[in-house]
């Protein structure tokens, strides 16, 4: 979708921690599961609100589950 | 089913009704009408029908919004760019005939197209301006006069 400027992002390795499925993410946060995947494989990087809510989500900084480069 | 396919399957619907509606007119049958009547009806439940069948059909997330969006633009870009390639095609044959018949047929078929085209572009200004209104915020410009 954005290619190349999508931000990179921890959320498979949060996931795993807190044990979640993208399923399970994805309603936690209010969007489809295949958001998910396009924003864990870089495809896709999401606004301020769902970044805000997915590092909520896991109790967690934006800056540490997203990373700008 | 998936929302793709949702689409595939409707435009593939629509194809084929608006088929039947040709050949109908075409041949000129007076009994060909209910059949058209009933393949419209029977087209409309089908895509109701399927529509329910969508597995995301009631979520839409930004992502969902940024690929429709990105798909109507495309769209826009696509058919208004064939359409004029058509109109400018049928103008420059209108200028090279002789036969002042088909001038005349040619040109009914490329005016009404460009108009479209024009009034296309026009709704698109109004629909960008009242957008640009509503997202972009200039009331907040302080660096304007």
């Amino acid at each position: 979708m954005q290619g190349m400027r999508a931000m990179k992002n921890q959320i498979k390795v949060f996931r795993a921690k807190f044990n979640l499925t993208q399923g399970d993410l994805a309603d936690d946060v209010g969007v489809t599961r295949q958001t998910i995947i396009a924003i864990e494989k870089d495809k896709y990087s999401p606004s301020l609100d769902l970044a805000f809510k997915i590092a909520r989500r896991f109790d967690a900084k934006i800056e540490d589950v997203f990373i700008f480069e | 089913m998936k929302r793709n396919t949702f689409y595939i399957i409707t435009s593939l619907i629509v194809l084929v009704v608006a088929v039947i509606i040709y050949f109908a007119i075409s041949c000129g049958m007076p009994a060909a009408m209910p059949a058209v009547t009933a393949s419209v009806i029977i087209a409309a439940i089908t895509v109701y029908i399927l529509r329910a069948k969508i597995d995301d059909a009631l979520i839409t997330d930004e992502l969902i919004s940024k690929i429709n969006e990105k798909a109507a633009t495309r769209s826009l870009q696509i058919t208004w760019v064939i359409l004029f390639a058509i109109s400018v095609a049928n103008l420059s044959a209108v200028l090279s005939m002789d036969n002042d018949f088909f001038r005349a047929k040619m040109l009914h078929m490329a005016m009404p197209l460009l108009i479209n085209l024009a009034v296309m572009l026009l709704i698109y200004a109004i629909f960008r301006v009242y957008y640009t209104k509503m997202y972009a915020g200039y009331e907040g410009d302080e660096e304007s006069d």
